[in-house]
């Protein structure tokens, strides 16, 4: 078997920030199941008016004994009260997701507090609360064009790729909800993020409704309904910030458990001895269709813009790249390293893996974590100091009397606990900085190492360091666990957190980054997904890079 | 009383801690052992809104000796470990959850035993606020306690219920981390100032 990537080539910030979803990702995971287990997907409320304005329930039925329904409530929204941004607050339309069936005094107990979204009090009953606001340009063209008879312009579609985006997805017991532990044991619901995935992927199911539905009330008799092709191409937005820093860094067994599996994933490909010819004719389609997605792939932002060039690029020369009869899918990814940029090489990939599901698909079900980690007291500090020269030497060779390289400063601000990222030289008043600078702790517990007894141990240190239990835990961690550290200063002036963010949203199965900083992202979810309709056809699971329809 | 939910426990009992002056890694310890105390159907938040109030003022605070104490037994010591002239000592079994061996650890008056990590017995009033000695010792297998039991079960599915005014003294110490807005920081803290109205 080809050994596992290293962590110190996976983890670096330039590298997670060129991630693309796989068939690992998780709205990916979460098809696969609706279509195998044929879940149910229906609307048993729809009551909104002519604008669209009202409740309405859609309700996913495992077949299992279990039924999810996400209650939405849409309402006019106030232009000058428009804004993607966490400290909004009001938006077109909010959601929760209830556990089982509501009834009329939950609906109404919900319509009092879901919309005020963060300013509200959930209930154990409910697993996750979001709100989006409409792409207005992409609504009122798909409404009018409907209601006249005609469908929407393709390129339009293709321009924002999204009829509403999400603007926050919150689960995980936040606001009273329940805690993850209510269902984590439920095979349904087990896997990371699932109940934020199921939550996005009926709230599509809701837009693609609501337009037809304005549509339909403004003119009946002219109304057309939106053809299935551009239905099944219009995904939900995602305006993704800052937010995403915290939980990486805050869960590194759950990170190392995403990343491990991708990487175990990519070393049984590349150990195949063979590629039969319907795996290769089936990498060949993939290719040509993803060429086609980057090709509809544009951007603002120039750094991504640039790198979108490169990957065109790229991808003509793995498609004129013959692939090898020994063990092909490790020659093509040892080719790519030495030939592409670090996009190129990580969607060779997301497509060497996509028809390999039964050799990887089992691999989703390690991705969720026990994150209970307690220290080691037994260690000795010269194992420890020896974890931290094997694990963090990118750590150590930092120069922090350089003040670049401690430049940037993480907190959170009082506005809505919006995570931030400041100037620590220019900005005073931040007391409380978020503990990112792990690469400046490492060096300071290294320096204490430096002068304490090797034969010591863990416990004897701490009693008298407590204040390094944390960056000593992580340590150990790292140890355990390679792919549980970012190995790149965070707190650095040239640092990009937007790799960060395109890191995790790639696991989640996100496409069509859409940087619009170096701090926040659009993203489009679910562009390509089957249709509520089409969960139970026998390719469903067919919509890795999705190409805008003729 | 206020429902509120383990996870909601266990980031506000963190950030009281930091806004209180204590380290991450403490903060996040005692974070997690006030969480273990409410799933297990203890009354914690009074506690830790008490014993947060004066980090500093108070010798042998559970919150610094707390995670020591873990430390030491998981070392599997052949005798008992004593710890002099602990305040509050009841927030110190919070901390011995990362124990899978039996264990009890008591003090005067009081006593709470422990197996696999849960809470199985506890014989005593709550309340102790001058400084006892404690005792933390290994003990031989204990069954599983009904009671500790449902509660433990239960909280996940129900929430917890805490008492709002110490509840809201621990949001209020949480606040403390939080950064004033400031226009430029609105601006430029998140990499807004692109208006998202298309």
């Amino acid at each position: 078997m080809i050994d596992l990537r290293p962590a110190q080539e996976v983890m670096r910030l330039e590298r997670m920030g060129s991630f693309f979803p796989t068939r690992l990702s998780f709205m990916r995971t979460l098809i696969r199941r609706m279509n195998i287990e044929k879940w149910a997907i229906s609307a048993p409320r729809f009551d909104l008016d002519d604008d669209g304005y009202g409740v309405a329930v859609y309700e996913a039925d495992t077949g299992a004994g279990e039924v999810y329904s996400l209650v939405c409530f849409s309402q006019y929204l106030d232009p000058e009260r428009r804004t993607d941004r966490v400290i909004a607050e009001e938006w077109d339309a909010t959601f929760t997701l209830f556990d089982g069936r509501p009834g009329e005094g939950d609906i109404r107990r919900l319509a009092e507090t879901v919309p005020k979204q963060e300013a509200g009090r959930l209930s154990a009953s409910e697993l996750c609360l979001a709100r989006a606001n409409k792409s207005l340009r992409l609504f009122e063209h798909i409404a009018s064009r409907l209601a006249s008879g005609r469908q929407p312009d393709v390129a339009a579609v293709n321009d924002v790729g999204y009829l509403m985006r999400t603007t926050a997805v919150y689960g995980s017991g936040k606001f009273g909800m329940a805690d993850r532990d209510k269902y984590a044991e439920r095979p349904a619901l087990s896997g990371p993020f699932t109940v934020e995935m199921l939550s996005v992927y009926l709230i599509r199911c809701f837009t693609l409704d609501l337009v037809e539905h304005v549509a339909r009330r403004r003119d009946p008799d002219a109304f057309v309904p939106l053809k299935p092709a551009l239905k099944r191409f219009l995904g939900i937005g995602n305006a993704t910030g800052l937010g995403m820093a915290p939980f990486l860094m805050g869960h590194p067994i759950l990170i190392n458990n995403w990343i491990a599996a991708r990487e175990e994933a990519l070393a049984r490909v590349r150990s195949l001895a063979r590629a039969d010819a319907g795996t290769t004719a089936r990498f060949t389609e993939l290719l040509t269709r993803t060429q086609q997605h980057v090709a509809e792939w544009n951007v603002a932002d120039e750094r991504q813009m640039t790198r979108i060039l490169r990957l065109r690029e790229d991808l003509v020369a793995v498609a004129e790249h013959a692939l090898a009869d020994d063990h092909p899918w490790d020659a093509l990814y040892v080719w790519a390293e030495a030939a592409l940029s670090l996009e190129g090489q990580e969607i060779v990939i997301s497509l060497m893996l996509e028809p390999q599901g039964a050799l990887i698909d089992d691999l989703a079900d390690r991705m969720a974590a026990d994150e209970t980690a307690p220290i080691d007291p037994a260690m000795t500090l010269g194992d420890l100091r020896a974890a931290i020269a094997k694990h963090y030497a990118w750590a150590l060779d930092i120069d922090f009397s350089n003040p670049f390289n401690d430049q940037k400063i993480w907190y959170a601000s009082e506005k809505k606990n919006e995570p931030r990222l400041g100037d620590r030289y220019n900005e005073p008043g931040i007391e409380h900085e978020m503990p990112f600078a792990i690469a400046r702790d490492v060096q300071a517990l290294d320096g204490l190492l430096a002068d304490a007894p090797a034969e010591d141990r863990v416990a004897d240190f701490l009693e008298t360091q407590p204040d390094y239990r944390y960056i000593l835990r992580r340590v150990q961690t790292t140890a355990r666990l390679p792919y549980a550290e970012i190995r790149s200063n965070l707190i650095g002036g040239d640092c990009l957190p937007i790799d960060l963010l395109r890191c995790k949203l790639s696991f989640f199965g996100a496409d069509k980054y859409d940087p619009r900083s170096d701090r926040w992202t659009r993203i489009t979810m679910y562009q390509g997904a089957p249709l509520a309709t089409e969960l139970h056809d026998p390719d469903a699971d067919d919509w890795l890079f999705p190409v805008m329809p003729c | 009383m206020l429902m509120v939910s383990l996870n909601e426990i266990q980031v506000t009992a963190r950030k009281a801690a930091q806004g209180c002056g204590l380290v991450y890694g403490l903060a996040e310890e005692a974070a997690v052992a006030a969480q273990f105390l409410a799933r297990s159907g203890l009354s914690v938040i009074p506690l830790l809104a008490d014993l947060l109030e004066d980090v500093e003022g108070i010798q042998l605070n559970p919150l610094i000796v707390g995670p020591s104490l873990g430390d030491r037994l998981l070392l599997d010591p052949a005798g008992p470990i004593t710890l002099r002239g602990v305040m509050a000592p009841d927030l110190l079994p919070g901390y011995l959850s990362v124990l899978s061996r039996p264990v009890r650890i008591s003090w005067k008056g009081a006593a709470y035993s422990m197996d696999g990590g849960r809470i199985c017995q506890r014989d005593t009033t709550p309340g102790h606020r001058e400084p006892v000695d404690v005792v933390a010792e290994f003990i031989e297998p204990m069954p599983p306690s009904p009671e500790f039991g449902t509660a433990w079960d239960k909280a996940p599915t129900h929430g917890v219920a805490v008492e709002p005014e110490p509840w809201r003294r621990l949001q209020q110490f949480a606040a403390k981390i939080l950064v004033p807005e400031s226009e430029y920081s609105r601006l430029h803290g998140a990499g807004a100032g692109f208006i998202d109205r298309d």
